[in-house]
């Protein structure tokens, strides 16, 4: 039995090296003995560009960019649905597509944020027009997750969902709470929508603003990939450029260029700037409002607050924690502004340290002064026993 | 052979240098020995390797485009347009096509040297390859099995020269298989900044000089990019240690977290959200059971670690005896992709997840390069690990009760192998309700073999109130239900360990409690409460009330109906006196078959609703009755289990006098407690919500990382893992219970403030106005969960005092 075994197992090592060779070029060359199978991951590069004004347009001006390879969802053994080189082609001319319905992907990035166009053919529209039906309208079903192609460390994946038809974004799911590290996208992203004779192509863009600690340059690694997939359901059933649904591990990926210097400055300068007015903002908001409150004075209502100290309803309220907490955050981070007006006068690593330090004060005002309250409010517990 | 070659690899990992564990090159091709000899030398020495996980780093070049290489492992060819390829030859399968080739993103010319890694994971089902330490790409193909070929390979036939060959038996990130790039200078700097650490403490000196010399070290070797950031991380978290004045004398830091923190913390890291600490300060009110995490990075390893605290004595001399902390450790395990963040199972992707409390560290064995986890099965003939996470078929379920996994009764001292990494405790305190409010001082010990290596004051203030039991934000009178269904019920001591589990993290409302009386016996003996009673199968079905007619239900003559009323609501009544129940027992039987409009009609539950409601207190608890089948539901339903949390879907069952909660934010099945706090808690109670119903709480345990014949794509839905004698608990029932404490603590500040906002004294009343205001303007989904605690901490006691002042109570 055990001869049996080493035979079989050797015959089997031998055709393998056989295979092995023969594909390697060592053996023939020219005929591979096995057909070799493309079954790797999609990957596209994303454009560096502003868009423009006519951006549905750029699949007849700029088909070569726009990338095909849609795969029947849920059966991945299969081939890419839309390799045929001719429909690609009647797709980029806008061209009768005989009841087929391709779709496309291109993805570009600003000093603002990142756009995925997204077409889906539809070559049922007219007929549902002189039926008096809805028009169709797929559904797309995406989500990118900011990291790189290794596995191990952990990120968020932001989902979303959009259509052609009713051009928003939907099914936007945060999976961990608003706090210092994680910002939903909800809200910030925007969609749009244009009708071409032989489908719809969607726009949506994805600021960097909730994203503004999670830059492709910043991650620390040689390459600048995240994940990205785009799975479309349509009438003909569903299509998928990268995997299933929720399953990161089986996204594709989208791969920034090597970002330029001048790129990177552009990028965190904009975001210092953006941030800044959150900044700014908060510190106008209801829960501070330390322009409208006196810290001086004799009035009669902040005499009564400091008989109460404990009962503010906002932190302005709070005299002693404004004036021992709030006063010299807002007095540090204000003086953080002479520095981002002139950010390009810094060397690349001296923007990248300043960016790093104070962005995150800018976006997370509202988290970073809510803790040195809870901070304060714990001294006070336990300073009540002193 | 094999012993010896295990033998070998446990003395290389000992020479680890300041690492406990790195990356173990199992094949060399230019180092000398055995294996390297001929090519049966390599075919013998290669069977004690599975091949279901390698990697490869690769520095080689072509002499021209059109070149191929066979490299043993897998064959490499350099197009003409400057494209890399790399061929595998994985086993065929009906399925697989075979060979898998993955071609380049970047090119590479002849004549010019390149970095080449390769790997691949059969747990992961993925092959991918790197050139430079840029990815290139991966296979889309998830069910391709391991690689057969496995040769060894014959450089001076490769059409270039190949300088380096290694291959390790784990699927590395890739940063383990590229160079560190770094000049000499860069060597210089980084072992400067060690060398010249300034810090008082003599520990973090000497673990310093060590991360120093192995810099050194690192110069004038082979040094991939991920040792060096290794190194780096080490040494950037020793400065911050040394700078922070709560260091001292002791051999480790001790960091406090917030117990419900969202920080994902892996072992090599400080955690951002907490603070070293020199005392351990936590305030508690009666009643509550208070959790607290803390991180302990030791300066050098230590074999046996471990925490002592003592008793606590406040300022009369009270004791709090050390025996209500519950000390534990935070294991951490890999868990399939998605985890921390929701229920859905990515098996393509291996995390590093901090979950378990447990004792004993030794039960689950953990290897952080080869991703894998190992539970502790202990026979009587002998103990052993099991690899639980390979994605086998024999893997798909793990039945707990059937094999011997099961943790320590009582906390375990822990290697920490490794200055640098962090080891996580839960505390978790109990405060009972008869404790004298008062500041406890009392001190907590860091034993390193057996000898206090460190002492950590620890004060516990117990605040002058009792907690209440949850109740909603829209009015302070009604339940905020804490469902779970379901505790475990195997047998009665499991049953009434999973009740001492719901009492502990404030599930007060599991279901199936009223299906048996040997269940509710349990239930009184362990003082979980019994009214109002959640999800009872025993009851006779609404939806079977017209089967005592024998016939269709459409058919029954309107004369029958009173007598078919009158047969079941005894059945009813007979039911609870069976359990031991009262008769006006409040009870929200779960009808999930009733979920939609169509069921509600085809059903005829509108009538045996009606009848129950003019002649129990059982009340129609229906399942996601979202807006579009709230029609016809309203009327008869009394509480609805909604999909999602909408204000406006409380706003509609309330309008009618119903109630809603929440049964799938959160779903049970991520760890993040800070997820569970904050749906469960300020969010979900903000909303107006009557509480959360915990889908599961111990369930099968499904491996996450094989492909199972059912429901693939799932995690399992339960809050504790499954073991022979109960369960583990989880770190999201931490969170869960700070969920609902917050509630409590809000019920607290509403109950004193709500009835005094016409209060005669008029500081009480300005008191209540604010403090009212203050919960109003609070955003439930985005204020910090700790703040709100000790603030809502803060406005019970001044009102406390004030009614005390003005009241006199």
């Amino acid at each position: 039995m055990i001869m049996l075994k080493r035979i079989f197992l050797s015959a089997a090592f031998a055709a393998c090296a056989a295979v092995f060779s023969a594909c390697a070029g060592l053996a023939s060359p020219a005929e591979p003995v096995v057909k070799e199978a493309k079954n790797e991951k999609n990957i596209i590069d994303v454009e560096y560009r502003d868009l423009p004004g006519d951006y549905w347009n750029l699949l007849q001006r700029e088909g070569e960019k726009w990338n095909f390879n849609f795969r029947p969802y849920d059966s991945q053994f299969a081939e890419i649905l839309w390799s045929d080189s001719q429909l690609q082609r009647n797709v980029v001319l806008g061209a009768d597509l005989e009841g087929k319905q391709p779709s496309a992907l291109y993805v570009s990035f600003n000093d603002d944020g990142f756009t995925l166009l997204l077409f889906a053919a539809e070559p049922g529209t007219a007929e549902s027009l002189e039926k008096g039906s809805s028009r169709p309208g797929s559904i797309f079903e995406c989500f990118f997750m900011p990291g790189d192609a290794d596995s191990q460390k952990f990120d968020h994946y932001y989902q979303f969902m959009c259509q052609a038809v009713k051009p928003c974004i939907s099914g936007v799911f945060p999976w961990l709470m608003e706090d210092e590290s994680f910002r939903s996208v909800e809200g910030m992203m925007t969609a749009e929508s244009h009708t071409l004779t032989h489908g719809n192509i969607i726009k949506v863009f994805v600021p960097w603003d909730p994203l503004f600690d999670r830059l492709p340059f910043l991650g620390g690694k040689r390459d600048n990939i995240w994940r990205l997939s785009v799975i479309r359901w349509a009438s003909s059933g569903g299509q998928t450029w990268g995997g299933t649904v929720h399953q990161q591990g089986e996204a594709g990926y989208m791969r920034f260029p090597e970002f330029t210097g001048d790129m990177k400055t552009r990028i965190m300068k904009n975001l210092l700037i953006r941030g800044w007015d959150a900044y700014k903002n908060y510190l106008r908001s209801a829960q501070l409002q330390p322009d409208i409150l006196p810290v001086n004075g004799t009035q009669h209502y902040l005499r009564d607050l400091e008989k109460n100290p404990h009962t503010d309803v906002i932190f302005a309220e709070n005299i002693p924690f404004r004036k021992a907490v709030i006063d010299p955050m807002i007095a540090e981070i204000d003086a953080y502004g002479k520095t981002i007006a002139g950010f390009e006068k810094l060397s690349m690593d001296e923007q990248i340290r300043f960016y790093q330090t104070v962005a995150p004060k800018l976006f997370n005002t509202k988290y970073i002064m809510q803790k040195a309250y809870g901070a304060w409010q714990e001294e006070q517990i336990f300073g009540k026993e002193k | 052979m094999r012993r010896k070659v295990l033998a070998l690899i446990a003395a290389l990992a000992s020479t680890a240098g300041v690492f406990a564990a790195e990356p173990q090159v199992i094949f060399d091709g230019f180092a000398p020995g055995a294996k390297n000899k001929d090519q049966a030398s390599f075919q013998k020495w290669r069977k004690n390797f599975t091949r279901r996980l390698f990697s490869a780093d690769v520095r080689m070049k072509f002499d021209s485009v059109g070149a191929k290489a066979d490299l043993g492992f897998f064959a490499c060819e350099l197009l003409k347009d400057g494209t890399l390829r790399v061929i595998f030859i994985p086993g065929k399968t009906e399925l697989t096509p075979a060979p898998l080739v993955l071609t380049s993103q970047d090119k590479v010319k002849a004549g010019e040297e390149f970095d080449l890694a390769v790997n691949f994971s059969a747990e992961r089902r993925r092959y991918s390859f790197y050139l430079n330490g840029k990815y290139q790409s991966e296979n889309a193909v998830f069910k391709t099995p391991e690689t057969l070929h496995w040769t060894k390979p014959d450089f001076a036939k490769i059409p270039g020269k190949v300088s380096r060959f290694r291959i390790y038996d784990a699927a590395l990130e890739s940063e383990e298989l590229f160079p560190a790039g770094k000049t000499f200078a860069e060597f210089d700097a980084l072992s400067a900044r060690a060398k010249n650490l300034e810090t008082v403490n003599p520990h973090l000196k000497k673990w310093s000089a060590q991360l120093a010399a192995e810099v050194e070290k690192s110069k004038k070797e082979y040094t991939t990019a991920a040792r060096f950031k290794r190194l780096e991380n080490h040494i950037a978290n020793a400065g911050k240690m040394a700078g922070d004045p709560a260091v001292g004398n002791a051999p480790a830091a001790v960091f406090s977290m917030s117990p419900s923190s969202q920080e994902l913390l892996t072992p090599d890291a400080l955690p951002k959200t907490g603070k070293m600490i020199s005392t351990l300060r936590l305030f508690a009110a009666k009643g509550e059971y208070k959790p607290a995490t803390l991180a302990i990075v030791p300066f050098k390893p230590v074999r046996n670690f471990t925490l002592r605290i003592s008793d606590l004595k406040n300022e009369k001399g009270k004791i709090y005896k050390s025996s209500q902390i519950d000390v534990k450790l935070i294991k951490r395990w890999y868990r399939a992709g998605g985890t921390w963040l929701n229920y859905f199972s990515d098996k393509h992707i291996r995390i590093l997840v901090p979950d378990l409390l447990i004792n004993d560290d030794r039960i689950i064995k953990v290897d952080e390069f080869r991703q894998t986890n190992e539970f502790l099965l202990r026979y009587p003939e002998g103990a052993r690990y099991a690899d639980i996470s390979r994605a086998e078929y024999d893997q798909t379920e793990f039945k707990s009760y059937d094999v011997p996994f099961y943790d320590a009764d009582t906390l375990q001292s822990v290697e920490l192998k490794e200055a640098g990494r962090n080891q996580l405790y839960s505390l978790y305190c109990h405060i009972p309700e008869n404790t004298d409010a008062g500041t406890y001082q009392g001190k907590i010990e860091l034993l390193a073999d057996g000898k206090v290596a460190g002492t950590l004051p620890l004060t516990i203030k117990v605040l002058p109130f009792v907690l209440p039991r949850p109740k909603t934000y829209y009015d302070v009178t009604r339940t905020y239900f804490s469902h779970i269904n379901s505790a475990a019920d195997l047998n009665e001591t499991v049953f009434r360990k999973s009740l001492k589990c719901f009492l502990k993290y404030n599930l007060f409302h599991a279901s199936r409690i009223a299906d048996a009386p040997w269940k509710i016996a349990i239930a009184q003996e362990t003082g979980y409460p019994l009214d109002p009673l959640v999800g009872a199968y025993m009851l006779p079905k609404m939806n079977d009330w017209y089967k005592n007619w024998g016939g269709s239900d459409r058919d029954v003559p309107d004369d029958v109906i009173p007598l078919l009323d009158k047969i079941y609501l005894k059945q009813v009544a007979d039911t609870l006196k069976r359990l031991g129940l009262p008769a006006d027992t409040e009870f929200y039987p779960v009808f999930t078959s009733e979920s939609d409009i169509y069921r509600l009609v085809k059903m005829n539950a509108t009538h045996p609703a009606d009848v129950l409601h003019a002649n129990t207190n059982i009340k129609r608890f229906s399942h996601s009755m979202t807006e579009r089948y709230i029609i016809g539901a309203v009327d008869t339903a009394d509480m609805d289990a909604a999909a999602r949390v909408v204000p406006e879907f409380a706003d509609l069952w309330h309008a009618a006098g119903g109630r809603v909660i929440n049964y799938s934010e959160p779903f049970p099945g991520p760890e993040n407690p800070a997820w569970y706090r904050r749906k469960i808690g300020l969010e979900m109670y903000k909303a107006n919500y009557d509480g959360h119903m915990m889908h599961g709480f111990l369930t099968r345990h499904l491996s996450e990382f094989p492909d199972w014949p059912e429901d693939p794509a799932y995690k399992n839905f339960g809050m504790v893992v499954p073991a022979k004698d109960g369960f583990l608990e989880r770190i999201a029932l931490i969170g869960t219970s700070e969920g609902y404490n917050d509630v409590r603590y809000a019920t607290k500040l509403m109950q004193l403030a709500k009835p005094r906002l016409e209060s005669p004294h008029l500081a009480i009343r300005k008191e209540a106005k604010r403090q009212m205001a203050w919960l109003e303007k609070l955003d439930g989904k985005t204020y910090d969960m700790d703040s709100f605690r000790s603030g809502c901490a803060l406005r019970i006691v001044s009102m406390l005092q004030l009614i005390q002042k003005w009241e006199g109570k």
